[in-house]
């Protein structure tokens, strides 16, 4: 039996929140928290919806079905707490999305953040260099060569000359370009923030990269490590 | 009117203390007309920005996280700004922006962007982020023109599912009674049955009263959504004709556009902002 069959789920109160989570081996290595919440609908009502927070499985006990035991003993309790409804904030973009949508959970609203760039090629030099350094993908970048256009909506494009794993702002397009890359300054900070990966960027057209097919491959790696260094960091 | 002209007499200055109940006041003025913003009082504002926490700044610990614009010596705007958002190395966030509706108003929301960009670049960052309702017009007006821009793919979303229709309507009792009488539809007495997926609930309304029953026999009018409509009907974030048009909701009633009326009326669509203070 995997531990996703195995696992003891158990509850605990802090203050207005109860957390429920799958312990093995005297660990907590699966939760969910929800605590009471007014959300109002208008100026008569307002419903006491369950909050629902804090979901996260440790990376080893991922896939076994602890996470789906853990959220449906939630679901029980918040019912058995007599809440009308539940609510969370999550994003599209992760993989527990699925799984909320397949306990009845459905998106109600956006949350569109609003970017300003304050210095955008200032951003781009930060940005670059700090993939460049990343040791993952700083070796196979070393000896490349590559003149990058950065496309940043609403801002100006900005250029950058990699070579010898280090980042040189240009002042003026040059002559020949490698790689092109579009996206909008929101989608830059999200990815350089790692809220979103490159693949879901991609996939959703948020990002486009044009040029030689390498460039394009090398550079898409180093805005992908950007991603799993916050996530693993 | 000249920008320097529309600016003239105002001031943008730090959180004192004190200042806790026109600030709340504002928060309460601005959110009034949208579904998800809990009022505050002037304690319990104080006390959602009181230690930095992974939604909200510590004004204990920096004042500066809200700037207050004046005029006159009244206080008109402000925005609260987190420089140290969570899980946001490079952003400082701008989560609450709000200003009296008087003249001028955008120049003075304008006023503390800018000063907000200020403050963000003074403490390395390289970007300024700005938390709007998608419906809040007059604000996206504003960020626009202070060349901020939206991103058309929303990736961080709110969602909820209703667990119990009849106890869900029951709260909002009072507020379907007034939706009702708003409606113009004061007079009218029927039942209606509301039906979202495989969950029923009855409203049986009479002049100047709403009430919620589990079940009703041939009812008046009958609405049917989808599951998947439900939450947006339900929590305002889709119109009844929205879903409509989806195919995700029928009504039927032996007077079809007087059933019609009563649906739309108990069921309208509301701008809908959720301050980041108040995530859980």
């Amino acid at each position: 039996m995997s531990d996703g069959d195995t696992a003891e789920i158990k509850t605990r109160q802090r203050g207005t929140w109860r957390r429920v989570y799958a312990e093995v081996d005297e660990s907590d290595v699966s939760h969910v928290s929800y605590g009471p919440h007014r959300f109002p609908l208008g100026p008569k009502g307002e419903v006491r919806i369950a909050g629902i927070a804090g979901v996260g499985t440790e990376p080893e006990f991922r896939r076994k079905g602890l996470a789906r035991r853990v959220f449906q003993r939630t679901m029980d309790d918040v019912k058995g707490a007599g809440y009308s409804c539940a609510g969370l904030f999550t994003s599209t973009s992760i993989v527990a999305h699925r799984m909320y949508r397949r306990f009845g959970y459905v998106d109600v609203a956006c949350n569109r953040p609003w970017v300003k760039l304050l210095d955008p090629a200032r951003a781009c030099s930060k940005a670059l260099s700090g993939m460049l350094r990343d040791e993952r993908v700083a070796e196979h970048l070393s000896r490349w060569q590559c003149a990058v256009e950065l496309r940043l909506s609403p801002h100006p494009a900005v250029y950058a000359k990699i070579q010898d794993g280090r980042v040189k702002m240009l002042s003026r397009r040059p002559r020949a370009i490698d790689v092109s890359v579009k996206m909008s300054a929101t989608t830059f900070m999200l990815l350089r923030e790692g809220m979103i990966s490159v693949e879901y960027a991609q996939a959703a057209r948020l990002l486009s990269c044009e040029g030689e097919a390498e460039s394009c491959e090398r550079l898409m790696q180093a805005f992908g490590s950007a991603h799993r260094v916050v996530r693993e960091g | 009117m000249q920008m320097a002209e529309r600016r003239k007499g105002l001031a943008i200055r730090s959180f004192r203390e004190g200042d806790e109940e026109a600030v709340a006041g504002l928060f309460n003025r601005c959110t009034e007309g949208f579904s998800g913003a809990a009022s505050v009082t002037a304690e319990s504002w104080r006390e959602e920005v009181r230690e930095q926490s992974w939604n909200a700044p510590s004004l204990d610990a920096d004042r500066d996280c809200a700037r207050l614009a004046e005029r006159d010596g009244k206080v008109i705007g402000y925005a609260l700004t987190d420089y140290q958002p969570y899980e946001l190395k490079h952003a400082a966030l701008v989560q609450e922006l709000f200003v009296e509706d008087v003249e001028g108003a955008d120049e003075v929301a304008a006023a503390l962007l800018e000063d907000a960009e200020k403050r963000a670049c003074a403490r390395d960052k390289e970007c300024v982020m700005l938390l709007l309702s998608p419906e809040d017009g007059r604000a996206q007006r504003v960020a626009k023109a202070c060349a901020f821009s939206e991103e058309s793919d929303g990736t961080g979303i709110f969602m909820a599912t209703i667990l119990d229709l009849v106890a869900f309507l029951k709260e909002i009792e009072e507020e379907l009674a007034r939706r009702i009488a708003d409606g113009g539809l004061g007079g009218w007495e029927g039942t209606v049955r509301v039906v979202v997926g495989e969950q029923e609930a009855a409203l049986r309304v009479r002049p100047g009263k709403l009430s919620v029953e589990e079940t009703v026999d041939g009812p008046d009018v009958s609405v049917s959504l989808a599951p998947e409509a439900g939450p947006p009907v339900l929590f305002g974030q889709m119109s009844v004709g929205e879903a409509y048009a989806q195919g995700s909701l029928s009504v039927t009633a032996e007077d079809r556009a007087q059933g019609l009326r009563v649906v739309d009326a108990l069921f309208p669509r509301r701008p809908m902002f959720l301050p980041r203070a108040q995530w859980w």
